[in-house]
């Protein structure tokens, strides 16, 4: 990848999982971010054709649960951490 | 202290004999805290020994009464990215660094139930993601066999904990050898189970299709008497399994459960390579020591291994972007005032400030790697790679009982020396990201000390087949037999 | 077609499964509306730091019931995808969904459903997917809009709620058809029982229009089928306009700002949009094996299409008449069925529901269900027994009809009062004499054409206010104008 194009997506990806880096540190990223795909792209020797790939290891028997309701948390251990709370809402920012 | 009570079973043992020892086990165990803790730095969040005493009444009422639990006593240290109600848990990151869980892990009430205290939460590589316990937003933990050395990670902190004669034991997490690592550098014993044999509810998720909760003790029989609390399915964990049961009881008799002609494989890519001299030449004397006791070693290869690190590295960082993406300080963690700004700069803000930089390098690349054109050739072709490793590992564990290979390819690195060059830090995990790919158990136990370091070798079982690995474990054990592991800093202790 | 344009409109249809009594993914109960923000919320639906999903057994098969009675074929794996989305009202920032990709699947695939938006005419509307998915928490706006709200509250206890979502080709040409389609997929989800839609949110639409192959345009969270045509029709006419002036549609998301009846641009463009979809490794994949899906066929309740056949056949209905009865809802074909057990008139019955309940009901702007509960089966049998005995007239039953469902009347008072038909001849005699005197050009055209007496039979129910009975006012007509005349 060169340069350029890894800024390029190091913009994009940035504002898809809304996380900064200061300028100051997206050479230093850039250059481990080059290293690392580098290390990635190794994968590119192997053949994988045909191959099912596997995202989790098989369950035999996979659990489901009963449509039983249970009561949950309280209002306020719900809101425990919550550091901005009016009447009960969760204060949260503009949505624009 | 007696050296017979330092382990779990030992303790437990003197407990039925004598209950009220667990006040004198106590003062122990914190005379040992306060000299040594301010240079280990094990913890983030140590309980005070008054709420451990307290606590310690209701356990010595019951074992009085003989209606005690299997860790009646047992001063567990539990890794700070395992929910524990009330008490604070950081994942030693800024984001979460004044996160009190409203519940517990379904872990934790199971040492809980069993009568075991916690004495603390460990210190970590931030969100489990590192292999030496200096990505911690707090501090690094050190090697209590040489403070100049990092101790592993990421379950650095719990390793160093029960190395430092700071816990009974401690539970810890492995994704790609977190629990395994810091185990193998401390010399300590640490059991990553088959992916699904421990309930992950209450374990913060860094990558979750190969998150497990795993024992760190000082002997196969304690982590075995821990796997039999912890294991088993759990309704709260969709993943979950049944578990047999009977792991301490198969340490006890190993050839209960195993054939009398034992045959490990070597596979040869995990010795040759990144794997350092001293290591490995300790590695090949250990592989003697079995064979002089009739062990059948069998070399063999398996080529696709050598991708298990690149493959293990996007998967994880994948799952792990999608995972971290719940924090943004508006329910919990690091927050900051949201009136009149717009929600994706606030999250933007905490998020950039929460994280530390090895954890946004991981989440960046992860979402780089699931992102649209970019899936196939990275999520995809790695998931392919898994699966080409799962069946490869899995066909030469049908044919053997486990196979060997050092736990790490180095000794302890000294602090600093792999953190700077990414690359460098992941090379460590080589051997033991095969496990967690393939969903297999694996276990490191301590096989030598070099240069006043431990070294250990690790063995990876066939699927919830726990039973046999460690039954296997503890003849190795007993075959190598090292004199008990206390690291010189706490040696005057006992 | 829009002034030679043509319209290609898809929707997706979001459908909350209200037959669940607790969420998807954890055991919180589903019945959060009315209580307490967040009070209905566990670990699991907040995204606490560790907590894991659970799929409710019961969700596979109320979704794959529908799957099947939308003609549709269920997948034989059901996989979770997690959608990746930063939003306040999204406790994980990703929502678990499902994906049709590589190691992912929709519950189901294709299928269709067959519309009738105007007498006579049947139109096949294709269905593309079908996905069970969470529904996000609600957020509410302290100032009334989005905009004029310096911060947002958040309440989670809708979060985790089990939802479908039934997307379809963009097979519709019109908000009239959008709108038909909508009620049909109701009505077919209410007579299996998995979804009520007249619970409050339990259905939020997201429309797709194009107008001349331009771009589409989507546009979200519309609340009711009433509400899609006439979002749809708005945006028809933007489009057009942009069009007409020579300008070009862009592609975007907007929102349907009900009560301005407008759409507005949304989404803020500082973002991306790249949901990275992938399986989510929390919840193995669950086999759906065919015993599954052979039971739920052999247990499948009357649909809709069924019923209208029924109806035609056991109640000599026409096929119009019978699908407006059943795709206006589950409710009103339960009531009519209700209301002909009890007193017959099938006929009748079917034409008060259709012509006069469903109007005015549509005319007051409530719900149906309401105008059901004022309209009750006591009362119209009620009505239909006063006009079967003579007591009132076709117009007077009309205007108790209205004068029930408008004003809550009790039918008794309404003849209480004396709102009945006049069949006394002297009364009508009196007032058919007012009307001769007063419209003489009149008389004398009837005189020579017989048609002209409705018109003088008309003045003498306006007089009335509808009372006479127009069989005997016509005889008394024609009997006075045989007295002044020669009328045959």
């Amino acid at each position: 990848m060169r340069q350029e194009e890894l800024i390029g997506w190091l913009r994009r990806i940035k504002k898809l999982a809304l996380v900064e880096v200061g300028k100051d540190e997206e050479e230093h990223i850039t250059k481990d971010m080059r290293k690392i795909i580098e290390f990635f792209n190794t994968l590119m020797e192997i053949n994988v054709e045909g191959i099912e790939p596997l995202f989790m290891t098989p369950r035999k028997e996979p659990l489901t649960r009963e449509d039983a309701p249970v009561k949950g948390m309280e209002q306020s251990e719900a809101l425990l951490n919550a550091k901005e709370v009016i009447n009960g809402f969760v204060k949260g920012p503009k949505t624009i | 202290m007696d050296r017979e009570v330092l382990t779990l079973s030992g303790l437990r043992a003197k407990l039925a004999e004598n209950p009220k020892f667990l006040y004198e086990y106590i003062e122990f165990i914190y005379d040992v805290i306060d000299a040594v803790e301010g240079k280990v730095k094990a913890f983030i969040t140590l309980r005070s020994k008054d709420d451990v005493l307290r606590e310690a009444d209701r356990v010595v009422d019951k074992l009085i009464e003989g209606r005690a639990g299997r860790l009646a006593g047992a001063l567990l240290a539990v890794k700070d990215n395992i929910v524990t109600k009330g008490l604070r848990t950081t994942c030693a990151s800024k984001i979460l660094s004044d996160f009190i869980p409203p519940y517990n892990a379904t872990v934790v009430d199971r040492i809980l139930r069993e009568d075991a205290i916690i004495i603390g939460k460990t210190n970590m590589d931030e969100f489990a993601m590192g292999s030496t316990t200096e990505n911690s937003a707090f501090f690094p933990t050190r090697n209590p066999w040489d403070l100049s050395r990092v101790p592993g990670g990421s379950s650095g902190g719990s390793a160093a904990a029960v190395s430092a004669l700071e816990a009974t034991a401690a539970l810890g997490t492995d994704t790609g050898g977190s629990v395994r690592a810091p185990a193998a550098f401390t010399a300590t014993v640490g059991l990553k189970p088959t992916y699904g044999l421990v309930s992950r509810y209450g374990l913060i998720a860094y990558a979750s299709s190969m998150d497990q909760v795993g024992p760190i003790g000082r002997t196969v029989t304690d982590v075995s008497i821990i796997l039999d609390v912890i294991s088993g399915r759990d309704v709260k964990d969709a993943t979950s399994t049944h578990s047999r049961g009977g792991y301490r009881e198969a340490t006890v008799e190993p050839f209960k459960v195993l054939h009398p002609k034992l045959r490990v494989a070597v596979i040869e890519e995990l010795v040759v390579g990144g794997v350092e001299k001293p290591v490995k030449h300790s590695f090949l004397r250990t592989l003697r020591k079995l064979e002089s006791n009739g062990i059948d070693v069998i070399w063999l290869n398996m080529p696709i291994s050598r991708y298990s690190l690149p493959a293990y590295y996007i998967i994880a960082m994948a799952e792990a972007s999608s995972n971290l993406a719940r924090y943004d300080g508006i329910r919990y963690g690091l927050h900051e005032s949201v009136e009149g700004r717009p929600w994706y700069e606030v999250y933007t803000n905490v998020r950039t400030r929460g994280f530390g930089k090895e954890v946004k390098h991981r989440i960046l690349l992860g979402s780089f790697v699931l992102s649209a054109g970019y899936y196939d050739e990275y999520y995809l072709r790695a998931s392919k790679v898994r699966k080409i490793v799962r069946d490869s590992l899995l066909a030469i564990l049908r044919e053997h009982d486990a196979v060997i290979s050092p736990t790490m390819p180095v000794l302890p690195p000294k602090l600093g020396e792999r953190i700077a060059d990414p690359l460098k830090l992941y090379a460590i995990d080589i051997n033991t990201v095969l496990a967690n790919l393939a969903g297999v158990p694996a276990i490191s136990i301590p096989s030598d000390i070099v240069n006043d370091l431990p070294v250990a070798v690790q063995l990876m079982g066939n699927e919830f087949d726990e039973v046999r690995l460690v039954a296997l474990a503890r003849v190795v054990e007993g075959i190598i037999n090292l004199a008990p592991l206390v690291p010189p800093l706490v040696r005057r202790y006992v | 077609m829009y002034s030679g344009f043509k319209v290609m409109i898809g929707l997706e249809v979001h459908a909350q499964i209200t037959s669940l009594k607790t969420k998807l993914f954890c055991s919180c109960p589903s019945n959060y509306r009315e209580k307490p923000p967040n009070t209905n919320v566990c670990p699991v639906c907040l995204g606490l730091p560790g907590s894991l999903p659970v799929l409710n057994k019961k969700a596979i098969e109320e979704a794959v019931k529908v799957a099947l009675a939308l003609n549709s074929t269920p997948s034989k794996v059901l996989i979770f995808t997690r959608k990746h989305y930063f939003y306040p009202d999204l406790p994980k920032n990703y929502q678990i969904s499902q994906y049709d990709g590589v190691g992912s699947a929709p519950l189901a695939k294709g299928g269709y459903i067959v519309i009738s938006p105007t007498r006579g005419v049947e139109k096949v509307v294709r269905i593309r997917r079908i996905n069970v998915e969470e529904d996000p928490g609600r957020i509410v706006y302290p100032y009334g809009s989005i905009s004029a709200s310096p911060y947002s509250l958040i309440d989670y206890n809708r979060s985790g709620i089990a939802l479908l979502e039934i997307v379809t080709e963009p097979d519709l040409e019109s908000p009239r058809e959008a709108r038909c389609f909508i009620q049909k997929l109701l009505s077919i989800l209410e007579h299996l029982g998995v979804t009520d839609p007249k619970l409050e949110g339990a259905v939020r639409v997201d429309a797709n229009v194009s107008v001349g192959g331009g771009e589409r345009v989507e546009i979200k969270n519309i609340g009711s089928p009433k509400d899609v045509e006439k979002a749809l029709a708005y945006e028809i006419a933007r489009q057009l306009s942009i069009i007409r002036s020579g300008g070009k549609v862009i592609r975007e998301t907007r929102h349907w700002d009900k009560s301005k009846g407008v759409t507005i641009a949304g989404r803020a463009k500082e973002l991306e949009e790249d949901y990275r979809y992938f399986p989510d490794p929390d919840l193995p994949a669950i086999p759906i094996d065919k015993s599954l899906i052979d039971r739920l066929l052999s247990e499948l309740p009357e649909l809709p299409d069924e019923r209208v056949s029924r109806l035609i056949r056991e109640y000599g209905l026409t096929r119009y008449v019978a699908s407006v009865i059943v795709t206006s809802g589950k409710d009103l074909a339960d009531f009519f069925e209700e209301v002909v057990r009890q007193c017959g008139s099938p006929q009748l019955v079917s034409s008060i529901l259709v012509n006069e309940l469903l109007r005015w009901v549509d005319e007051l702007n409530v719900d149906l269900r309401e105008g059901i509960k004022r309209l009750n089966k006591d009362r119209l049998c009620k009505i239909i027994s006063y006009y079967n005995n003579n007591l009132i007239n076709i117009k007077l039953l009309k205007n108790y009809i209205k004068e029930v469902i408008v004003n809550n009347a009790e039918p008794e008072a309404l003849v209480r009062q004396g709102y009945v038909t006049i069949r006394d001849c002297r009364v009508l005699e009196a007032v058919i004499d007012e009307v001769i005197r007063e419209n003489p050009k009149a008389v004398s055209d009837a005189l020579k054409n017989p048609k002209v007496i409705n018109y003088l039979v008309g003045q003498v129910m306006l007089k009335t206010k509808c009372r006479a009975d127009p069989r005997i006012t016509n005889e008394l007509i024609v009997r006075r104008l045989r007295s002044l005349g020669n009328v045959s």
